[in-house]
């Protein structure tokens, strides 16, 4: 399979504080979701502002698909490429729903005539349809971010990266901007790569592969349910173990196997004296 | 200090025009504590703790903090002291920093209710010491710092202005899980300080951990206003009616006790539900490998 993005030997340095990124390499197959974990301050957002182009690089190279990053290619690689931010109230501009959805695809100089239909498809796919001619920020914060999720998708990019997009939502906006994305997945499947950056390991659960960060340094690569087991590392990195492992931990039994809540529930109902 | 809500109901505007939010809420914030309040989005939980420090003022009923009463009568001009006594953060907090250096962000709050230059430095100097803030960084200009930096600043700022009671709405959103940890160690440090928290939270694992006192707000009306303990006694079911999440720790025990466990006590950490599994276990049916 292709691979969608290609970090390879990459090389940065903030401004002021100095070096983070050194010798950095990690790639994204094409219709994958990657989960990329780290503490705050670890250096996965500036992760993704690199792969944007947002930020300049030393050494190097970023490919998505076959385009080579640079300022050539740049407005190539934002089109493939679409990101959803953290706060919700600093993503808009339009007055209604569908002009915010409207405004990327002016940017990109899509013909009027061929618009109301790019809005309605997009609002639709977040479940957000009905509120197309509402005013942004009569929004709650998960209908919000649907919304800035509708105004990529309009774009029809085939990388998604979602930077702490719901770090800012209460549980139940959460679970409808996860819930969102799911059903994105199972509907495009391999045209859709997601890169969701997170510090919430229940968002985590959810990709196919995890990659944790550490100071700009790869710690792990791995699928999460191997990853979980590893307690201890974890917590040493400033990042938690989902519940259930944690419990078993603390409960001194070595299973080699990862299991949800629920499978521990059970698991141990059979152990029950 | 006592703040005793008495018979408040509250409807954002006027005359024919009113929406009713709060609802016949009679509430004893106990001082001293940490209450925790929470619900819905919606329910009514942001309202509320405006009329805390009397940012709105109740349509009916009143509310006494202290000495003072605030009803709908009460003059702008004898609120002051009130907002003295009760100090808000907000959520993302630091997004409201606009001082040129973290001092002066911080010295705003007491300059602004009377203090001298001499006075407000001293507080902001105590304050941001009480946060944990590192006094190389005091020049700095808050706008460089880290999020989980920004959220002490302005953290900071009301805590400079010693109120004695501190409502916080969503105080750990957005941090990281380490930031989140040390955000709500200070949340405790500053309740054994003896100031009185008021929390507005959707994590419970944060209520959990944290609060002596839990008020579940529904649809504008108080639906359980009750020690911690109490309230996640209270069966799953209802929790669901409120539309609640149960904390982790509690949801797996309740799990448990219906799959025919039994536990002493309500478990506040993992530690303590392991703890009280264990004896319950016959790691023998796992054969010899696989256990210590």
């Amino acid at each position: 399979m292709t691979d969608a993005i290609t970090i390879k030997n990459l090389t940065y340095s903030y401004p002021e504080q100095g070096g983070l990124f050194q010798d950095f390499s990690l790639s994204v197959k094409e219709g994958e979701w990657l989960a990329i974990v780290g503490h705050n301050g670890s250096g996965k957002s500036t992760l993704a502002k690199l792969i944007l182009g947002l930020l300049d690089f030393e050494e190097g190279r970023i490919k998505v698909f076959d385009q080579v990053l640079s300022e050539q290619t740049l407005a190539a690689v934002r089109s493939t490429v679409g990101m959803v931010f953290q706060n919700p109230d600093n993503q808009f501009v339009g007055a209604t729903v569908a002009d915010d959805v409207a405004f990327g695809l002016e940017n990109r100089q899509i013909p009027s005539l061929e618009m109301p239909a790019k809005i309605e498809k997009a609002l639709k796919q977040v479940g957000m349809n009905a509120y197309a001619d509402r005013e942004p920020h009569t929004l709650s914060g998960g209908q919000k971010q649907r919304v800035a999720m509708a105004s990529v998708l309009a774009l029809e990019p085939k990388v998604i990266i979602l930077d702490e997009a719901t770090a800012m939502l209460d549980p139940e906006g959460k679970q409808a901007v996860l819930q969102n994305l799911k059903e994105l997945k199972a509907r495009y499947q391999d045209e859709l790569t997601l890169i969701m950056i997170t510090h919430d390991m229940e968002e985590a659960a959810m990709a196919d592969r995890v990659a944790v960060i550490d100071d700009g340094k790869l710690i792990f690569d791995e699928k999460p349910e191997t990853l979980f087991l590893k307690g201890e590392r974890l917590r040493e990195l400033g990042l938690t173990q989902p519940f259930a492992m944690a419990l078993r931990e603390q409960l001194g039994i070595q299973n080699p196997a990862y299991q949800t809540t629920q499978e521990l529930v059970a698991w141990l109902s059979t152990l029950k004296a | 200090m006592v703040i005793n809500i008495e018979g408040l109901d509250f409807a954002y505007g006027a005359g024919k025009q009113t929406v009713p939010v709060l609802k016949d809420i009679n509430l004893t914030i106990e001082s001293g504590k940490i209450t925790a309040i929470i619900g819905q989005t919606g329910s009514g939980k942001s309202t509320l703790v405006q009329q805390l420090n009397a940012l709105l003022k109740p349509t009916a009923g009143q509310v006494v903090v202290g000495e003072q009463v605030v009803t709908s009568q009460t003059k702008e001009k004898d609120l002051a002291p009130i907002r003295a006594k009760v100090g808000m953060v907000f959520q993302f907090p630091e997004s409201q920093l606009f001082a040129p250096t973290v001092l002066e962000d911080v010295m705003y709050g007491p300059l602004n209710f009377g203090a001298s230059q001499k006075e407000a430095k001293e507080a902001a100097e105590k304050a941001l010491s009480a946060v944990g803030f590192d006094q190389k960084l005091y020049e700095q200009s808050p706008f460089n710092l880290s999020g989980g930096q920004m959220r002490r600043v302005a953290l900071a700022g009301v805590l400079a202005m010693n109120p004695e009671t501190m409502v916080f709405d969503e105080p750990a959103a957005g941090l990281d899980p380490a930031g989140q940890a040390e955000l709500l160690q200070l949340l405790k440090d500053l309740r054994d300080s003896g100031k009185t928290i008021v929390l507005i939270s959707h994590q419970m694992e944060q209520v959990l951990a944290l609060a002596d006192q839990v008020v579940v707000m529904k649809d504008g009306q108080v639906a359980a206003a009750e020690a911690v303990d109490t309230l996640f006694s209270r069966p799953k079911a209802w929790f669901e009616e409120q539309h609640l999440d149960l904390p982790e720790t509690i949801a797996f025990q309740k799990e448990m006790e219906a799959a025919g466990f039994t536990f002493d006590h309500l478990a506040k950490t993992g530690a303590d539900l392991a703890a009280q599994l264990k004896g319950q276990l016959d790691l023998s049916k796992l054969g010899g490998d696989h256990h210590e």
